[in-house]
């Protein structure tokens, strides 16, 4: 461990001057300068991408003036754009039916406690599997059986592994969810079907909406599994810039990757805002729903 | 779904009791274990200590970076505090492989570093050892700073008016009170950073070989003993380090029961 930190503890007392004193105390503090060089540290990197983007220095050692040109090759380029296409294809693919499949495994679930309890291991136990087991056993597995390579392998892996995170998110939503009014609708002469429909799935919204944003995410985002089952021509994004920097860096890729920093920013605000206006909380479970992201 | 995660791990397992038939190159399940004997073979050793390095590596640059961060968000006043949780978190919604390239540019030569520094890290250990850890530490601070924000008030204000010092407070009251969110953040990046393969692969130049990097290359084609061994270690890793959790917990757990009686 660094230095011991030897900070005030601030203690909780509400008065005015003292708690703004505290605070002074805080800011001062060694923990508080390694927050704001970790910040720092977080930023700069993604930062240097999107200023190289627009460097019309192909190097980005130094800047020589603004240009778009990169973006516009980024744009031409044909290998880009279907590995786009494969992308989107499989992460709406596996995300939906992540989320269908994850939300079903949870309310199944919800009602023993022994379900509920096993349901959540498993899922546990799935999310803590790093992918690049499940990838490589899948690979291993698949042309035994004699299942080629492609992008239904490919959804079908997502799907198997998302569906755990959405288990775990929707469950945790489940498990402590009003099973009253459940009884209730059930005791006025709704149907099941109607019940899940009109009581439970609109209480587990935000947990299904975070739930399916981080499928969403982390399947566009995978390597692992994408690299261990794709066919000969699907290559998705990350495959895409992960062989190009092996090879070697153009600019072109730059672009791309500032295009998807912003987009990551621009998702990350407006699920902070969904969830704020769902349940009046600031970032909460898209942010506790991102803890387990390799 | 479950049972699409558990069959090729299973079937993994089973392989790594093989051995590759060096005619028909078909996998014979024998019951051998030369699968192991090869992985921890002079061959394969460095291999499995560097991986085993660089994530507890790994952990201790987290810890040492992402405790003092957690603390202090900890101490801060609600509104700053779920700033401060946005500004750790956001960059984990950017895409892990655009986030390792981002400091593939700031670490290269002629990049900012190397002019600002002179130091030509790229392609070098720590180039990767950085790259794990900016992308593995918010995710230790989440559970750190979640235990160190419910460590209560109340012990905190105790020990003071015991006239404890806060070095004191902090190393007695506060961080042993907080343990098991912090070991769950090590444990958590532990696991994921034991099978790491793309920072080593574009920080490191592919020059530094992990488990991962034979996993991912080898381990479904031509090694699948092999790469059904390092299944194997890294399941048994896990749980391990899924037992040590659960033992500090549970610890803690009793220290707060006995603590209230």
């Amino acid at each position: 461990m660094t230095g011991q930190t030897p900070g005030q503890a601030a203690p909780g007392h509400a008065q005015g001057p003292r708690r703004r004193r505290d605070m002074e105390r805080v800011r001062r503090t060694p923990a508080a300068a390694v927050l704001a060089v970790l910040v720092v540290v977080l930023y700069a990197p993604l930062l240097f991408m999107v200023l190289s983007s627009v460097n019309s220095n192909p190097d980005s050692t130094t800047w020589q003036g603004f240009t778009f040109s990169w973006y516009r090759a980024a744009f031409d380029d044909q290998a880009l754009r279907d590995a786009v296409v494969v992308s989107v294809q499989v992460a709406l693919g596996a995300a939906t039916l992540a989320v269908v499949t994850g939300t079903a495994a949870a309310i199944a679930a919800r009602h023993s406690r022994v379900m509920q309890r096993l349901n959540l291991a498993l899922a546990t136990a799935r999310v803590g599997t790093p992918e690049i087991i499940l990838a490589t056993g899948l690979g291993a597995l698949l042309p035994t059986i004699g299942v080629g390579f492609g992008r239904v392998p490919m959804l079908v892996a997502h799907t198997a592994y998302l569906s755990a995170y959405v288990t775990l998110i929707v469950g945790a939503r489940a498990a402590g969810s009003a099973t009253v009014i459940e009884e209730s609708a059930l005791d006025l002469g709704a149907t099941p079907w109607r019940v899940i429909r009109d009581v439970i799935l609109p209480d587990l919204l935000p947990a299904i909406a975070s739930a399916g944003l981080l499928a969403l995410a982390f399947s566009f985002d995978d390597v692992a599994l994408s690299l261990a089952l794709r066919g000969a021509d699907d290559t998705t994004v990350p495959l895409y810039i992960f062989s190009a920097v092996q090879r070697r860096v153009t600019p072109s890729i730059h672009a791309i990757g500032a295009m998807i920093i912003v987009i990551g920013v621009v998702v990350f605000a407006g699920a902070s805002l969904v969830n704020r206006a769902i349940t009046g909380q600031v970032a909460g479970g898209g942010t506790a729903a991102r803890q387990e992201r390799p | 779904m479950v049972a699409v995660c558990l069959v090729p791990i299973v079937f993994m397992v089973v392989r790594s009791f093989g051995r590759v038939n060096a005619v028909t190159l078909d996998v014979e399940i024998s019951g051998t274990i030369d699968a192991y004997r090869t992985l921890f073979s002079p061959t394969y050793r460095p291999v499995f200590m560097r991986s085993l390095a660089l994530a507890g590596l790994t952990v201790v640059l987290c810890v040492m970076v992402g405790l003092p961060a957690a603390l202090a968000m900890s101490r801060l006043g609600p509104r700053a505090r779920t700033w401060a949780l946005v500004a750790v978190m956001m960059p984990s919604f950017v895409s892990f492989s655009v986030r390792i390239f981002a400091w593939q540019g700031v670490l290269a030569t002629g990049g900012p570093v190397e002019s600002l520094t002179g130091l030509q890290l790229l392609y070098r250990p720590p180039a990767v050892l950085i790259g794990m850890m900016t992308a593995y530490v918010p995710l230790f601070i989440l559970p750190a700073y979640g235990a160190l924000s419910r460590v209560p008030r109340e012990a905190l204000e105790a020990a003071s008016d015991l006239y404890a010092p806060p070095r004191r407070q902090l190393l007695t009251v506060t961080l042993p009170l907080a343990l098991p969110g912090i070991v769950t953040g090590a444990v958590l990046v532990a696991v994921l950073s034991i099978g790491e393969f793309i920072v080593p692969a574009v920080l490191g130049g592919g020059k530094v070989l992990l488990l991962g990097n034979i996993l991912a290359e080898r381990g479904a084609g031509r090694d699948q003993p092999l790469g059904g061994a390092i299944t194997v270690t890294m399941l048994v890793t896990f749980v391990l380090a899924a037992a040590i959790v659960g033992v500090v917990r549970r610890r803690t757990g009793h220290h707060h029961a006995r603590s209230g009686s």
